[in-house]
């Protein structure tokens, strides 16, 4: 069994009149199934309303289902009882740094997960410590939060997620407001985290970071459009085109180039040319 | 402009006065306020101010920082001083037309200043002292027993944190919008009052609809990090009382004792 299921998701949004009267309702979602193995690295990719950023909200009981079921280690999204079970082993990092802050100094933010699980004191602050020194905050923990720049702020709100020790982590666009520095080291830390076998599923529209993933999934109008390799997806110029996404530009480059198609990286890339 | 006002500001500091626990110090600080209400006369105010400017000695925060921050407020105690030097009837000093001078109205109005000017600088020390973050633990502390009655102690700390938090946010916000309506010709600066006051809607709807927006926002990622309401929630600061605190609540009482007193000196200062 995979860690989490996803099965036949179907999310519809209620649209109201100026009564509060359901008039019509839109389909976010419309028949998504996927499976996430534990330990994995998954990219989830699609134009501006495919439904991904709605798909991430799913896998952690923020949205309930429609139609369908997501499940993460057996337990269902749906199920009342186990809600706060999975928000705890399901973490998420969302887009906006300066919105997903609680408290103003550092070490309390991220204090404010493990506090909400009711931990012990001594055991919340090992944790803190612990997070800060992975996203390599830890000399900053009794700063304001307004003093820190995008980056640190969202590198802040990792620790924050990891903090609470989850099996899985859901980035939802974590980059979008960042400069490329803030956007560089905060792709390093997912990758690190990934490596010590925390589970990462990475919403984005930024092609580059996919390639990173293990499998990435494409999302179109609410559909899933395919569910492959980097390697595979971007062999596929035709399906790129149609979900509406831009080759990265990498591989644009070794297309261009009429370089082997086995290259997936800058640094192959330009061992490719200097040969 | 915001940020000249220093009612509500921290000065960082690692005095005897700021370790002290912080329910110390607002317990503290509300007898201080009681106990200007309780000062019959001038005596009474010596002992409070000689007792407010030996913790502003031992807290090392500059004196001239805590008087910036009665610049702010020079208005409310001007307009105060005013009101009763004309309002109170007795012994006439000074006439003009329908506006009078007694002498009851003079020591009066200093009386009503000087008990002004001592309350708040009494009550900026203590946010000047304690960090925001463990006034609002300590508020929470100090409200628990109240929430067998209904009070949401952890609910009204949560706000004030948040407020705390987002009050940077939400100045950088209106900034990007007075920007942005510069950009496209808004004039803020020129014309009389009303119209100035006017020009700021422009400014406030934005924010207002943006600040629903980051409320949203954060709704989600407190949801996600597994807030639901205090009740089975633990914190990672435990507050304590030290020895220090002991001693406070000693000197406390002394004050208070003397304040009491106070009221009975009959020689005029």
């Amino acid at each position: 069994m995979a860690f989490i299921e996803v099965k036949n998701l179907i999310l519809e949004f209620a649209k109201y009149d100026d009564a509060g009267k359901p008039v019509s309702s839109k389909r976010a979602l419309d028949g998504v199934s996927l499976d996430i193995e534990k330990g994995s690295f998954v990219a989830v990719v699609g134009m501006n309303g495919s439904g991904k950023s709605t798909l991430a909200k799913c896998l952690n009981g923020l949205l309930l289902p429609t139609e369908g079921s997501v499940t993460v280690d057996g337990m269902s999204t749906a199920d009342d009882e186990h809600i706060w079970d999975i928000r705890s082993r399901v973490g998420m990092v969302f887009q906006n740094p300066d919105n997903q802050l609680v408290s103003s100094i550092v070490e309390d933010d991220v204090a404010f997960g493990p506090e909400n699980l009711g931990i012990e004191p001594d055991e919340i602050r090992r944790r803190v410590d612990d997070a800060l020194r992975k996203v390599g905050m830890y000399d900053k923990k009794d700063k304001g939060a307004h003093m820190l720049s995008g980056g640190q702020k969202q590198r802040i709100a990792i620790a924050g997620a990891v903090a609470m020790r989850p099996d899985c982590i859901v980035f939802d666009e974590p980059t979008a407001m960042l400069d490329p520095a803030g956007r560089k080291s905060v792709m390093e830390i997912i990758e690190e985290l990934n490596s010590e076998g925390i589970t990462v599923v990475l919403i984005t529209h930024f092609m580059e970071e996919a390639l990173e993933a293990d499998r990435v999934i494409v999302l179109r109008t609410g559909q899933l459009l395919a569910d492959r390799s980097p390697k595979e997806l971007f062999a596929d110029a035709e399906l790129v085109r149609e979900a509406g996404l831009e080759m990265p530009p990498v591989i644009e480059l070794r297309d261009r180039l009429g370089l082997d198609k086995s290259i997936m990286s800058k640094d192959e890339l330009v061992d490719a040319c200097l040969l | 402009m915001i940020r000249d006002i220093t009612l509500g500001q921290y000065y960082p500091g690692s005095s005897a006065v700021h370790r002290l626990d912080a329910r110390t110090k607002i317990i503290a600080t509300l007898i201080y306020i009681v106990a200007l209400f309780v000062v019959k006369n001038f005596w009474g105010f010596l002992i409070a101010g000689a007792a407010l400017f030996a913790v502003i000695e031992v807290s090392k925060v500059p004196v001239k920082f805590i008087f910036r921050g009665l610049t702010a407020v020079f208005m409310i105690i001007a307009f105060t001083f005013l009101i009763n030097l004309f309002m109170v009837d007795g012994r006439v000093l000074w006439q003009w037309k329908f506006l009078s001078i007694t002498e009851e109205g003079v020591n009066r109005a200093f009386f009503m200043a000087v008990r002004l000017v001592l309350l708040i600088i009494g009550s900026s020390l203590m946010t000047l002292t304690t960090k925001p973050i463990e006034l609002t633990d300590g508020l929470e502390k100090l409200m628990k027993p109240f929430s067998k009655i209904g009070v949401p102690s952890h609910e009204i700390a949560l706000m004030m944190t948040i407020a705390l938090r987002f009050i940077p946010t939400l100045m950088e916000e209106t900034d990007k919008i007075i920007k942005a309506q510069q950009a496209r010709g808004a004039d803020f600066e020129s014309g009389n009052l009303i119209r100035r006051a006017k020009a700021l809607i422009p400014i406030l709807i934005p924010l207002f609809i943006s600040s629903f927006r980051i409320a949203q926002d954060l709704a989600l990622a407190m949801e996600a990090r597994c807030y639901h309401g205090g009740s089975g929630r633990t914190r990672m600061n435990q507050i304590r009382f030290h020895r220090g605190d002991a001693i406070a609540a000693l000197l406390v009482i002394v004050f208070l004792v003397a304040i009491v007193l106070s009221r009975f000196i009959n020689v005029p200062i």
